[in-house]
């Protein structure tokens, strides 16, 4: 038969009342942190998961944030490529009035004005800036692109270069994002070279120049619409990627609010139940103390 | 014939035999509570009897010792049980303020390796920024800080378990000085062949404050000394001579090393409290050093290879990023910010050159001549943070943090699981102790109640002895 001693009992009691209020305090720890994971041993595993996703999460919203800066730029760069097709249109128009047969050298005076409008305008939209940065130097972005020397003279040379700027979109996307000075303006037939020869052939009323400027004014247009296609389709690119990401990101933190999360009534009723049991040891133990003999010994 | 003389006397044995009964059960009751304390017992017996014509006579009672109630056996099994214990819960006393280092939390490593590559990713967005530059050194700034704050904790750990190694040394010669006392103390007492329960109580306690912090073993020599060695055989107490420890600081790194006389048994010792400082101190923390380290280097050297393919907004090539790691320094602990770079936001090399194809030339052309809008080498910058580590295997820096705090928290889970198994294991070894030597109330309630029956009955017995002498001297006496 085993002997009982106070010893014993009490040793028993504290063990028990230890356990019971290392599960109190694990409860209460989930319930005020929202999290059943709060430490690393709590659930490597989650712990781990959960590290890498912190990463991946703070990628993924990098890319978001990049991405709305691409798009801001190519939305500019739409706007600046539409103003210069709109200019080139009011540049045809005057052309075609030029043609008209009832000139006179006043009104070919003033529709040379007309033409030398269009070449500051274009020169305006050339060198448009986002951010501070040249949209169409290439990869020279602080240098201005188009310098008309000497001003008004129409004469403009390019002093950016022909290199791509890429961007990164998401893990295994990389595109081009600009459009380069020489791409747009300088590839023959030359966007400047071509105003300024058909405002000396309207001064000339020089019918034949007159024309052949026209027709390369609009294989110009044409060249702008194609790079105006490239923007819109690089635009959908960066819209798709986006809501691609913005998917990834919420499933990435739906997956670590289930590993890490605290479930809220779990916890709260194995808080209940912990704090039951602690009680109900601690009165048992109260009332019960230790009963021996002497208690009945007179 | 007994004579009425002769029964005085066996009133009188009786009287001393339970009133030492009586003394006994009390001093068991006043210590009840004390730790380490055996229940003593009187072990009474018969006295020698009388060889009469008629048979035996019977002489009375005699006291034969005192003894205390002990199971050698058992007490071994909780001196092992507390050796381990104590080794598991060091352990996991230690395991527990490593993983604080590495919880995930808000301004975590992990989140500063993320934010340092996204620098470089919005660099790329307006390589001639300004404050995009100035960001990129904030953040190297930070990442810096976090690895050296990392490793300065594990150091700063380290240096503690140092200190408590050289602490528990001092424990234990302190406490082998004491045992050795206790055991010329036992063998002068118990010359004159009775059992010296009081200091055998003592000397259990301190052997069982012994196993707390080494792996002891021992055993008892015929001469009532304990003989006890540590660590796979080392004498520490024999008799009443001590072998003590030496706590000896080795460098570069002032480890402390426990030497035996010569013998250097620091990795030998298997069990108590030092065994589990040691074993964090010199094979875990080490190891997540090292893979802390490791991650380090491999950003620091894959980081400068690619800035030193760029160029900076001076047209020059990229100089180291991160200063390159002096030979046996921990690479996590020196991890800095190149103070050309820290100073000078120009000197990042966002741009990249390299021959620009010509003939023919394509339009637009994907060479880079370095100008400043180039953001190419900001991109590669940005996109390490997708390789892979170089030193080998198939995880990214990510990856690789999260495996080492898969580590840490798997070695901290299991050694607190450990712990309370050794706990509870002990426990009821202890309670096997003291259901053998532990104080009943009710017992002793027991045996006061017939010790204090027997004394009246013995006291009883001598009245009417009394009586019958006077008688007797009365029938005698009046005869004169």
């Amino acid at each position: 038969m085993t002997r009982i001693t106070p010893s014993m009992q009490d040793r028993d009691f504290l063990e028990n009342i230890y356990r019971a209020k290392g599960r109190m305090d694990q409860a209460q720890q989930e319930i005020s942190s929202g999290k059943k994971v709060n430490n690393l041993s709590d659930d490597p595993f989650a712990a781990m998961r959960s590290s890498e996703i912190q990463a991946n999460t703070s990628a993924n919203d990098q890319f978001l944030s990049t991405n709305d800066q691409v798009k801001s730029r190519l939305d500019i760069t739409d706007t600046a490529l539409q103003s210069m097709i709109s200019n080139l249109d009011n540049a045809k128009v005057l052309a075609a009035q030029a043609l008209s047969g009832t000139t006179t050298p006043e009104t070919r005076s003033a529709l040379a004005e007309g033409v030398d409008g269009t070449i500051k305008q274009a020169l305006s939209d050339v060198n448009m800036q986002f951010n501070g940065s040249y949209l169409f130097a290439g990869t020279k972005t602080s240098t201005v692109p188009f310098v008309e020397s000497p001003v008004g003279s129409g004469n403009v040379t390019y002093n950016g270069n022909n290199e791509a700027i890429y961007s990164r979109l998401d893990s295994s996307t990389v595109v081009q994002t600009n459009i380069t000075g020489q791409d747009l303006a300088q590839t023959a037939p030359s966007m400047f070279t071509t105003l300024a020869d058909l405002k000396a052939a309207i001064q000339n009323n020089d019918t034949t120049a007159i024309n052949a400027r026209l027709q390369d004014l609009d294989s110009i247009s044409e060249r702008l619409n194609t790079l105006d296609a490239f923007v819109g389709n690089t635009t959908n690119l960066v819209n798709e990627i986006h809501s691609r990401l913005s998917d990834q990101d919420l499933a990435l933190k739906s997956e670590d609010s289930r590993l890490t999360d605290a479930n809220m009534v779990e916890s709260i009723s194995n808080f209940n139940l912990a704090e039951q049991g602690v009680n109900a040891a601690l009165s048992a133990k109260a009332k019960v103390q230790q009963v021996s003999l002497f208690d009945f010994l007179s | 014939m007994g004579t009425l003389f002769g029964s005085l006397e066996i009133g009188r044995n009786s009287l001393l035999a339970q009133q030492l009964g009586l003394s006994v059960t009390g001093n068991n009751v006043a210590n009840v509570n004390t730790p380490g304390y055996s229940r003593q017992q009187v072990e009474l017996e018969t006295s020698p009897s009388l060889i009469t014509s008629i048979g035996e006579i019977g002489t009375g009672v005699d006291v034969k010792t005192v003894s205390s109630v002990r199971d050698r056996f058992v007490e071994l099994r909780v001196s092992q049980g507390t050796q381990d214990q104590s080794r598991e819960q060091a352990l996991s006393d230690v395991l527990q303020q490593v993983q604080s280092v590495f919880n995930a939390n808000d301004s975590s490593l992990q989140q500063n390796i993320s934010e340092f590559y996204n620098s470089f990713s919005t660099l790329a967005t307006d390589p001639e920024s300004v404050p995009f530059r100035n960001s990129v050194i904030t953040q190297a700034r930070n990442l810096a800080s976090s690895f050296q704050s990392s490793t300065q904790q594990l150091v700063d750990i380290r240096q503690n378990l140092n200190q408590q190694v050289s602490s528990v040394v001092d424990q234990v010669n302190s406490l082998a000085s004491s045992i050795s006392s206790i055991n010329l103390n036992i063998v002068s007492a118990e010359a004159g062949g009775a059992s010296a329960n009081g200091l055998r109580d003592q000397r259990g306690e301190l052997i069982n404050k012994l196993s707390e912090l080494v792996d002891v073993s021992y055993y008892e020599a015929q001469d009532g000394t304990v003989t006890i060695s540590l660590a796979g055989g080392q004498s520490l107490v024999t008799a009443g001579f001590v072998q003590p420890l030496r706590a000896v600081s080795n460098p570069p790194d002032g480890t402390v090393h426990v030497m035996s006389g010569l013998t250097d048994i620091t990795t030998r010792v298997g069990s108590g409290k030092l065994a589990g400082l040691v074993q964090a101190r010199d094979q875990l923390i080490p190891a997540y050093q090292t893979d802390l380290d490791n991650l380090a280097s491999d950003i620091i050297s894959s980081v400068n290879s690619q800035h030193h393919l760029g160029v900076d907004l001076y047209g020059n090539a990229g100089v180291d990023f991160f200063n390159p790691v002096a030979a046996g320094s921990s690479s996590a602990l020196t991890f800095s910010l190149n103070p050309t770079i820290a100073a000078d936001s120009q000197t990042i090399a966002a741009s990249q050159t390299d021959p620009l194809p010509t003939s023919p030339a394509p339009t637009p052309n994907p060479g880079h001549s370095g100008a400043p809008g180039d953001n190419s080498n900001a991109l590669a910058l940005a996109n390490l943070a997708s390789q892979k580590l170089a030193s080998g295997g198939s995880l990214t820096y990510a990856q690789a943090y999260a495996a080492l705090q898969f580590k840490i928290g798997t070695d901290t889970q299991s050694a607190q699981q450990s712990a309370d198994t050794q706990s509870a294991l002990l426990n009821q070894v202890k309670n096997l102790r003291d259901s053998v030597s532990g104080v009943s109330l009710d017992d002793e309630a027991i045996n006061l109640i017939r010790f204090q029956k027997a004394y009246e009955a013995s006291a009883r017995f001598i009245s009417v002895i009394d009586q019958v002498t006077s008688d007797m001297i009365g029938i005698i006496g009046t005869t004169a």
